[in-house]
């Protein structure tokens, strides 16, 4: 599926054995927990640059988690 | 009728749609395992759960298809009441018997849980009907494991060498699981080396990631108890430790597994999704962790679907379950029991199951042939004592078994009528008590902390003992406060401050320490 929105950055899990600061992608179909596909689930560098940025992302829906097989960053419109 | 001591259940057509001619294999498989328990003294039964005519001799319904969970669970019960066996094996993955997807008790505020729901095989190991509901399965008094295959596999070798590992497998000497290999997210080692020290005696050595892992030597590797208290994540090949706060690495991947884990294995994992049984493909061909295990050898892994709970010091949820279950483990039980039994005794410790409680109880599953015994259990002095084993033949037939199952039933039918359990609700917080869970929020550098309600239910005073009826039984409800962490003067991190009130009193606070 192709998801487009905007990523933050948030603790989530709170409490539980997967705490963490993590990267969610907020898009009009839910909010996900954003992860790359082969990259670290808690710490991938790549995904954390991501935070702020509006993207478009290819990938599937798991256990609340969004893991992209491809993604690009969409240019803000308002310039 | 004969007495069938275990029963195997899968569903045939979705093997043979998911394996096509292959599923001749695994037929030949299972026989050889039918023909190994019998040797052991189990008079085995393989039933298609997917079959009309199996099932209604069994006075059930078939199931409607692979995915079918209702079905699932009435299934395995008229196949429980046709032949109230011993041990159940649900044989292949959730693509073949799905789990008992349960609702998650502490899904719901923004910074909290995210699973949606509880994929679970504990409902079939409870006489409780059909349900979604985890606090309906608070009393499990069967003996139940799966030995999955691998989810969206389209050839069977994988889930035969584990069938084929279980018929072969001989209960060996209590010393050679006397050895264990533990590893913890060195932020946890406090609690890890309690947990440690509690089965191992003390002073039991933990690794810690970091600085150790994920590339175990052999030698490390060898023990046939391991031991797993990492972060772990769904679709994820790799357990992780972490050290300092939030700087998370490699403690374990199951890349480095095959050759280095010893015959007859047995791992518990307190990690988030340790027991997930993923698609490989979502991790870019890498079977999990569990998955991985099973195929090198070990005879039994007890771990959890989704995110699972623990503190960072002292003990409690994922620590007393996988704890409770490696000590029965060695205490000579069969797997499926020492699963069974750490699930009775890791709820039988409250009056009523909070939240985190509540998941957990639902969300650790075994993964096995629940009626191989790890270690030889040692038989009592008297019984190799001469008058016993001179005795006329068939005069002294032991019947162990039996009085375990029937303690084990007790056990469950009394948490099923006495066990209350906390459940989200509506209830508004009342001021004192929002009061005192903000100040103390404050006090423990809790940022931002968000709330949520439960109301304790208990069972109905028809299931319930008339003795707890004459118990005093305010309303009791359950109000927490959430949030993200600070530091609190003492240093320890914060993530839950949980207040159970009754009447206009607070009559039991608890501050749990975030992982």
């Amino acid at each position: 599926m192709i998801v487009e929105g905007v990523v933050i950055r948030r603790r989530i899990n709170v409490g539980s054995k997967s705490e963490h600061d993590a990267a969610l992608l907020v898009s009009e179909e839910g909010t996900f927990k954003l992860r790359r596909s082969g990259g670290h689930p808690f710490s991938d560098p790549d995904v954390q640059a991501l935070v702020g940025l509006r993207i478009r992302a290819e990938g599937f829906v798991t256990a609340g988690q969004f893991i992209m097989t491809h993604y690009a960053v969409v240019d803000d419109e308002t310039g | 009728m004969m007495a069938v001591h275990k029963v195997v259940v899968t569903n045939v057509s979705g093997l043979k749609a998911k394996y096509g001619p292959e599923y001749a294999r695994l037929r030949t498989s299972l026989a050889k395992l039918v023909r190994a328990d019998l040797k052991r003294g189990l008079r085995t039964r393989v039933v298609a759960i997917d079959s009309p005519a199996v099932m209604k001799r069994l006075g059930g319904k078939p199931v409607s298809s692979v995915n079918d969970q209702r079905g699932a669970k009435e299934a395995v019960d008229a196949i429980y009441g046709h032949y109230q066996p011993d041990y159940i094996l649900i044989l292949g993955a959730p693509d073949i018997v799905p789990h008992i997807d349960l609702a998650n008790p502490l899904h719901g505020t923004p910074d909290d849980d995210g699973d949606i729901v509880v994929p679970s095989d504990v409902p079939f190991a409870c006489a409780a009907g059909w349900s979604r509901q985890p606090q309906d399965f608070m009393g499990p008094s069967r003996v139940v494991g799966r030995l999955p295959d691998l989810a969206g596999a389209d050839e069977p070798s994988y889930l035969q060498r584990l069938i084929d590992t279980a018929a072969r497998h001989r209960p060996m000497p209590r010393k050679d699981y006397a050895r264990h290999f533990a590893i913890s997210a060195k932020v946890w080692i406090r609690s890890t080396a309690e947990s440690m020290d509690n089965l191992f005696g003390p002073g039991a050595i933990v690794l810690t990631a970091p600085p150790k892992g994920p590339r175990w030597p052999k030698r490390a590797l060898a023990p046939r108890i391991h031991f797993i208290n990492c972060h772990g994540d769904t679709c994820s090949p790799k357990f992780f430790g972490e050290h300092p706060t939030n700087r998370f690495v490699d403690a374990h991947d199951a890349v480095h597994l095959p050759t280095r884990i010893s015959k007859g294995a047995v791992v518990a994992a307190e990690c988030c999704y340790g027991a997930e049984l993923y698609e490989p493909a979502k991790a870019q061909g890498q079977a999990g962790i569990a998955n991985t295990y099973l195929g090198e050898g070990a005879i039994g892994f007890l771990g959890s679907t989704t995110i699972a709970y623990g503190p960072s010091e002292g003990q409690g949820q994922a620590d007393l379950i996988c704890q409770y279950f490696i000590d029965a483990v060695r205490r000579g039980a069969s797997l499926g029991r020492a699963a069974l039994e750490a699930r009775q005794r890791f709820v039988a410790q409250f009056s009523h199951t909070d939240p985190a409680d509540l998941k957990t109880a639902v969300q650790f599953l075994l993964l096995g042939d629940p009626s191989v015994h790890p270690v030889d259990p040692t038989p009592h002095a008297f019984s190799r004592s001469k008058t016993v084993r001179q005795a006329p033949k068939g005069l002294v037939h032991s019947e162990t078994r039996t009085f375990r199952r029937e303690r084990l039933a007790r056990t469950g039918t009394n948490l099923t009528r006495t066990l209350g359990a906390a459940v989200p609700s509506k209830d508004a917080i009342p001021k004192p008590v929002r009061r005192f869970l903000i100040k103390a929020a404050e006090e423990s550098g809790m940022l931002d902390p968000t709330f949520k309600s439960y109301r304790v239910t208990f069972p109905s005073a028809q299931r319930r003992p008339r003795s707890m009826n004459t118990l005093r039984r305010p309303k009791r409800l359950i109000f927490a406060a959430l949030g993200s962490l600070g530091t609190s003067t003492r240093g320890a991190r914060i993530s839950a401050i949980i207040a159970t009130v009754e009447g206009d009193k607070i009559v039991h606070v608890r501050r749990v320490h975030s992982r």
